[in-house]
């Protein structure tokens, strides 16, 4: 379970880096992207809650982050259908919260 | 053959000049068709002051692109609000509707409207005995609703029928010729009407402030009459959107079938009406083969199925007309009117499906009363703050998620076109340049036209139009000119062009 969530997290985070790629050159984001990326975290994440309830010791940190991630992220893609462009700070922030998420989940998961 | 509607070439052009100043009014309408300005003729005639913005031309919009039908029954069945509902609603539905329909007669009548209004028996037609159980459904439901309706097995119509459905006493007009004359009134009852007038951004607070392009209209309330209201709105995800065709032929017989004709087709049904013009010029309108907006490649094919359709049942002579209208259907079968907050005074009129006429000048005489705080018995019916989540159910996830899949069609870096010169003369598509879609149109004199191909609703790629030659946006029905004009829809700011101002 916490192997399939890490999956998740990564491919998810590679869609991420590449819409972060179009935010940061002031492009819209390709939405078939943003709706698959969105999902993929969202199916870690759930993944993760699971094995949270499941398992002790359990890495509360790293869900904390994606938690926290999440909301960003449906703020970001509220914004990014509603409005002309998403603030960059917010998108790295967003990115930057999910990235010490994973990192602290990698390092639960094999250290 | 003129691609535009009998009834924009059966009224005098109208001439209102677009706002070139600012100006305060109790209200502010959005919209110059039937819904604007049978409430800016309400409300200016009860003594408030009123501005009227209609983007194009009064009547310009879905109005003049109508079949001119007025009837109390609706497209999606009277059977159909029954069972989502119950006879209650269904009466209640039936009774408002006929109520419009008196309003419409009773300016006309008063003021002298010179729109060949007449009524006219409709009548829903089953071709082949397999639909008679429908037809018998729909019969028993328009009797629970209190219409006063008939089963029969003859029609004024030149092929053979099974069995019709008729209810006396509807209508039918010309409604371009009704909406300038409204407009007329409008100006005589004191309000203001403009002309070319879009508006670019709208500030609700308190006033409201609406932007155009020449002059700000403060407002203590706000009309979104404009088929689907303006901006990104929660009514928008209960709404799918459709377009239909039409055309108006000529006969060799000169033997033009009077009332409204419905007839029951497989997938869709058709609409079959008779119209004599102002030079005593008559044609038949055969209406049909919808679509979801921006969802047909091909929709030149439903004009030449109308025309097969109309050819196998008259003997037609030529084909003269030929236009397309835009139509938003509700998530539960009832269109939304009224109040979207109370307090803010922003008031919305859409989900009409093909029943606009009608529901249209409902929607004016309810918001009116909304406003003048008088009591209208239909407003609690149509209240968009309504919540009926498993009437609303079916249509709700239907339409979200052919907006999710619309958005998935977004891929990176892919687009229908490699290169801009693969575009041929009078030719749409979408090609991506320098990492970004653009929405490209080759004219027929080879002048590229390029704007973003990305909406500016929400997001969603548009979709070549080829028969209107728009871009139309397949998610909430936001329709663009070749240059990124915004033709209709929630969409209000126009697709940019390049930053270059030259074609790439």
């Amino acid at each position: 379970m916490l192997i399939s969530a890490i999956v998740l997290f990564s491919l998810a985070m590679l869609l991420g880096i590449f819409l972060l790629t179009f935010v940061l050159r002031g492009k819209h984001t390709p939405k078939a992207v943003a709706f698959t990326h969105g999902p993929l975290a969202a199916a870690g994440l759930v993944l993760l809650i699971a094995y949270a309830f499941q398992h002790r010791p359990a890495p509360i940190e790293s869900l904390l982050l994606f938690a926290v991630a999440a909301l960003g992220g449906f703020v970001l893609i509220a914004i990014d259908l509603t409005r002309t462009s998403v603030p960059k700070w917010m998108a790295v922030l967003h990115g930057l919260i999910a990235l010490t998420g994973l990192v602290l989940l990698l390092r639960f998961a094999f250290l | 053959m003129k691609k535009t509607s009998l009834w924009k070439e059966d009224a005098d052009a109208s001439a209102y000049p677009p706002l070139q100043n600012d100006l305060h009014v109790d209200v502010a309408i959005i919209g110059g068709g039937m819904t604007g300005l049978t409430a800016a003729h309400l409300l200016a005639g009860a003594g408030k002051s009123v501005a009227l913005l209609e983007a194009w031309r009064v009547g310009g919009g879905t109005t003049g692109f109508s079949t001119g039908n007025l009837y109390a029954t609706v497209e999606e069945r009277m059977h159909a609000i029954c069972s989502k509902f119950d006879s209650e609603t269904a009466h209640a539905v039936a009774a408002s509707r006929t109520a419009a329909i008196g309003h419409i007669e009773n300016l006309v009548h008063r003021l002298a409207i010179d729109c060949d209004f007449h009524r006219r028996p409709w009548r829903l037609i089953s071709e082949i005995p397999q639909n008679n159980k429908i037809l018998e459904k729909e019969f028993h439901a328009c009797r629970e609703a209190g219409l006063d309706a008939y089963l029969e097995t003859s029609t004024p119509l030149p092929f053979d029928i099974s069995r019709a459905l008729r209810i006396e006493n509807q209508a039918q007009f010309n409604p371009m010729r009704y909406a300038k004359a409204l407009a007329a009134e409008i100006i005589k009852a004191g309000g203001s009407v403009f002309e070319r007038t879009p508006v670019l951004r709208i500030k609700e607070g308190s006033p409201h402030s609406l932007y155009t392009e020449n002059g700000t209209v403060t407002a203590d309330k706000i009309i979104h009459a404009t088929h689907s209201p303006k901006g990104v709105r929660f009514v928008h995800t209960l709404m799918g959107v459709h377009r239909e065709y039409a055309i108006a032929v000529k006969l060799n017989s000169n033997n033009y079938p009077e009332g409204i004709f419905w007839v029951m087709s497989r997938p869709h049904q058709h609409s079959i009406r008779a119209y004599t013009d102002s030079r005593g010029e008559s044609f038949l309108l055969v209406l049909g083969e919808p679509h979801k907006v921006g969802h047909k490649k091909d929709n030149e094919s439903c004009f030449r199925n109308l025309e097969a359709y109309a050819g196998a049942r008259f003997d037609v002579k030529s084909v003269d007309y030929r236009w397309s209208a835009q139509n938003y259907r509700s998530a539960d079968g009832l269109p939304y009117i009224g109040a979207l907050d109370e307090k803010t005074g922003v008031y919305i009129a859409t989900g009409f499906a093909t029943d606009g006429l009608t529901y249209g000048t409902l929607a004016a005489m309810i918001i009116s009363d909304l406003i003048l705080d008088n009591e209208n018995p239909w407003a609690k019916l149509y209240d968009p703050r309504r919540h009926n989540p498993l009437k609303s159910a079916g249509r709700f996830i239907k339409e979200n998620v052919h907006v999710f899949m619309d958005y998935m069609h977004d891929l990176p870096y892919r687009a229908e076109a490699k290169i801009v010169s693969d575009i041929r003369p009078d030719e749409g598509k979408t090609v991506v340049i320098k990492g970004e879609k653009f929405a490209v149109y080759r004219d027929e004199a080879g002048v590229l036209h390029q704007v973003s191909a990305v909406c500016t609703h929400m997001k969603c790629i548009v979709n070549w139009n080829a028969e209107a030659k728009s871009w139309d946006c397949p998610c909430h029905g936001s329709r663009f000119t070749v240059d990124g004009r915004v033709i209709e829809g929630p969409a209000m700011i126009d697709l940019p062009k390049p930053e270059t101002g030259k074609p790439h």
